[in-house]
């Protein structure tokens, strides 16, 4: 197999039952893996070193966004498409499409990556005017950036992916299916913040 | 295998057939006799048509077939749909009917 199409279009080859159950192992060892580290999946393009929770809450708030875009675009699918495509091709695919959260998970767990996250957030709470905040340099730093550089080249690829499955599943594409995506994905974020909120909240 | 010219060369246009002829006794028939709209498409459509009919119009033993996801097929399908709906084919198949 040619390494673009598996990288940006999988779902030529794979949708249906197979890419939800694939999407949803891949929510779930993301999530597993956040739990052991305190990342939070907390929006459909989130990703935030925060509190430690249960590790349900971690696969929950991966799930809170998948389905939140799922449906946004299924909906949104429905009225632009003019073709007659299956709920389980979007919702499947739209889960694999999440796949390199597993791959933000797994460079987090670089050491030295939390170190230098929490004395970052620690000098820029107790920032002062006219005070450069000093932060540690060295291997923490380095492992910082490049983790950093991993997870927004993996946030770039997942929306590829998001977009090739919705274009895919709903056989559109131009500057209006575009613009309907986007719009979809913001729609889904909103949703899912608050969705995501109201999980933490209770607990 | 010598494919079947559907266009004109000149212009472009969708051709007719003129001569028709009998493999076994030679027998010829002149006229002018427009396509088909499925043999006026291309020979991978044809062949997709043909393999979709196989499978009983299934479009999940299609993809099995072809192994590809089901809505890649789909979407085939689609694109030999807006072929067969163009102006020049369902005016082809106009003419036929009449």
């Amino acid at each position: 197999m040619k390494l673009t199409p598996f990288l940006f279009s999988p779902f030529h080859r794979v949708a249906g039952a197979l890419s939800l159950g694939l999407g949803l192992g891949a929510i779930g060892v993301a999530g597993l893996i956040g739990a052991r580290q305190g990342l939070h999946f907390d929006g459909v393009l989130d990703v935030h070193v925060g509190f430690r929770a249960p590790w349900w809450v971690f696969v929950a708030e991966g799930l809170i966004d998948w389905i939140c875009l799922a449906v946004v675009l299924l909906g949104a699918g429905r009225v632009i498409s003019g073709t007659a495509f299956r709920a389980i091709d979007l919702l499947g695919t739209q889960a694999l499409a999440r796949w390199p959260t597993v791959l933000i998970a797994l460079a987090c767990l670089a050491p030295g990556f939390h170190r230098y996250s929490a004395a970052l957030v620690k000098s820029l709470t107790g920032l002062k005017p006219g005070v450069v905040p000093t932060l540690p340099d060295g291997v923490d730093a380095l492992a910082f950036w490049l983790v950093t550089v991993v997870m927004l080249a993996c946030t770039v690829w997942m929306v590829a992916l998001m977009w090739k499955s919705f274009s895919h599943c709903c056989n559109v594409r131009g500057g209006k299916a575009v613009a309907v995506f986007v719009v979809g994905l913001v729609v889904a974020e909103v949703f899912s913040k608050v969705l995501i909120s109201a999980l933490v909240r209770g607990l | 295998m010598k494919r079947l010219p559907v266009s004109c060369p000149s212009c472009e246009r969708r051709l007719d057939v003129k001569r028709l002829v009998c493999g076994e006794c030679g027998t010829e028939v002149e006229g002018v006799y427009p396509l088909p709209p499925l043999a006026a498409l291309g020979l991978e459509d044809q062949a997709f048509i043909c393999d979709f009919v196989k499978a009983s119009g299934s479009l999940k033993e299609m993809a099995a077939l072809l192994k590809v996801s089901y809505p890649t097929v789909r979407n085939r399908l689609d694109e030999v749909i807006g072929r067969l709906r163009s102006p020049e084919t369902e005016s082809e198949a106009g003419r036929g009917e009449g």
